[in-house]
């Protein structure tokens, strides 16, 4: 079924519109979840809330891009099933490796209200990856969006670990 | 927690720059559509090669082909199009163990990947073979210290590369590890190469974090990764390579980032959770191989 189709079918609230979104793009929206949280259950578990929020949000709106609209919901929905789990201890996996490489850009600002903080960082991050030449902006997006492991990026665009490692690590000093 | 605030940040990531990065490399599809063509061909021509001579004909029966030292002529699988012959005796290469080994694959993305040559080995050895190294594998680390275990060790080596990297951790729960990458010197450490004399190239208790603000832009490669000569370096210079981090999703033991130069081999290091003395002993204990 197209995506005009199942937006049409959220939009009459027929039920089958969570069913074709799954068929369409559950292992999608679970390999998203599963890169973050590493844990079938709960990767499963942010896939379905992925259909509920959808449901939810369609109507009123109406996605130009149901593959990207799920993508940022599951991305969101496993960050915060993440932050839940490890707030006391410290957890393995990629996320782990990714904090530690994004604590580099950093300074020691304030802190501020962590919502507002996440959009105002969200629009400086659009910008920085636009002037980006588009390799190392892809490279860059597979890391710190859909949280890919390096060896699977370098698998991705032909290139080596160590090269993908140069590669972020210059592109975070810019950042 | 600043910086999941930053990795949340990337939700709001434009929805073009998403599918952007959703395209592989069309070289790379191309090359694999290239990869089986070339091997259905070459099984063709391998059919064609053995069945061809053995068909019943008036003449004498076929023989194999053979080049002029009267080794058989086998047809293997290049990145070209058209296979090339190799000889049976086709040099072996630097490991001498007996571990598998895989021609890389080559690759030329349109925009811009490093090319990998054909004869490229990218394998994963034990210790022991990864010891036996030529050039390399006596300055490989042989052992963590307590509590942390060999994780794995890559060789990679091809017409401009050849390092050992070998990774150890502490397991569990724990972040602590350590990198130890033994290169052959080439003309792209020069400009890391600093005397200890030189602080400003590598003391990092002279640059607040996070280094990207604090040190001059023309020494920033520098500082990331100084490397010293091994008869410059004492524990006090190691000590002033260590830091750090105050990380609730970390190990907020000391870090260590740095390089030591053994005539034409460099030795690299990138630590989490070990002592400055413990690493000084392993790198003065390989001065005299």
């Amino acid at each position: 079924m197209t995506d005009e189709k199942i937006i049409e079918t959220f939009w009459q609230r027929d039920e089958q519109a969570i069913q074709e979104s799954n068929n369409k793009y559950g292992k999608y929206c679970y390999t998203i979840a599963n890169n973050i949280l590493h844990d079938r259950e709960d990767s499963e578990e942010c896939v379905n809330d992925t259909w509920l929020k959808a449901w939810l949000a369609i109507p009123p709106q109406r996605p130009m891009k149901l593959k990207w609209f799920f993508a940022k919901i599951t991305r969101n929905l496993s960050l915060n099933k993440y932050k839940s789990k490890n707030a006391n201890k410290r957890s393995n996996g990629e996320v782990s490796l990714i904090l530690d490489e994004l604590s580099e850009c950093l300074s020691g600002s304030n802190e501020v209200e962590s919502e507002y903080m996440a959009k105002e960082l969200g629009n400086a991050v659009n910008i920085f990856v636009r002037s980006l030449p588009q390799r190392e902006c892809n490279v860059f997006i597979r890391r710190y969006f859909y949280s890919e492991p390096i060896s699977c990026i370098a698998d991705r665009y032909g290139l080596t670990i160590h090269n993908t490692t140069v590669m972020l690590s210059r592109t975070r000093k810019k950042l | 927690m600043k910086n999941f605030n930053l990795y949340e940040s990337f939700s709001f990531i434009d929805e073009d720059i998403l599918e952007q990065s959703e395209q592989k490399s069309k070289k790379i599809l191309m090359y694999n559509w290239k990869k089986w063509g070339t091997l259905v061909a070459c099984c063709l021509i391998m059919i064609v090669a053995f069945v061809m001579p053995n068909l019943p004909t008036s003449s004498s029966p076929g023989k194999p082909q053979t080049n002029p030292d009267g080794n058989v002529k086998k047809y293997g699988v290049s990145d070209t199009d058209t296979p090339q012959p190799q000889d049976n005796t086709q040099a072996s290469v630097d490991t001498q163990a007996g571990t598998k080994k895989h021609p890389a694959s080559t690759t030329n993305t349109e925009d811009g990947a490093k090319k990998r040559p054909t004869n490229a080995i990218d394998e994963t050895l034990t210790l022991s073979e990864a010891q036996k190294v030529k050039y390399l594998g006596a300055y490989m680390l042989s052992k963590g210290p307590s509590g942390f275990a060999l994780e794995s060790i890559q060789h990679y080596q091809d017409d401009t590369s050849n390092y050992l990297n070998g990774l150890w951790t502490k397991g569990g729960d724990s972040f602590d590890e350590i990198s130890w990458r033994v290169s052959l010197y080439d003309e792209t450490y020069a400009n890391h190469i600093t005397s200890v004399a030189d602080t400003k190239n590598y003391d990092l208790s002279l640059y607040p974090f996070p280094l990207a603000d604090s040190v001059p832009e023309e020494l920033f490669g520098i500082v990331e990764h100084p490397i010293f000569h091994i008869e410059e370096l004492t524990l006090d210079v190691v000590n002033r390579r260590a830091y750090s981090f105050d990380n609730d999703n970390d190990t907020n033991e000391i870090r260590m980032s740095f390089g030591v130069l053994y005539d034409d081999i460099v030795v690299e290091v990138t630590t989490k959770g070990i002592s400055s003395k413990w690493l000084y002993e392993q790198l003065i204990n390989l001065k005299n191989k």
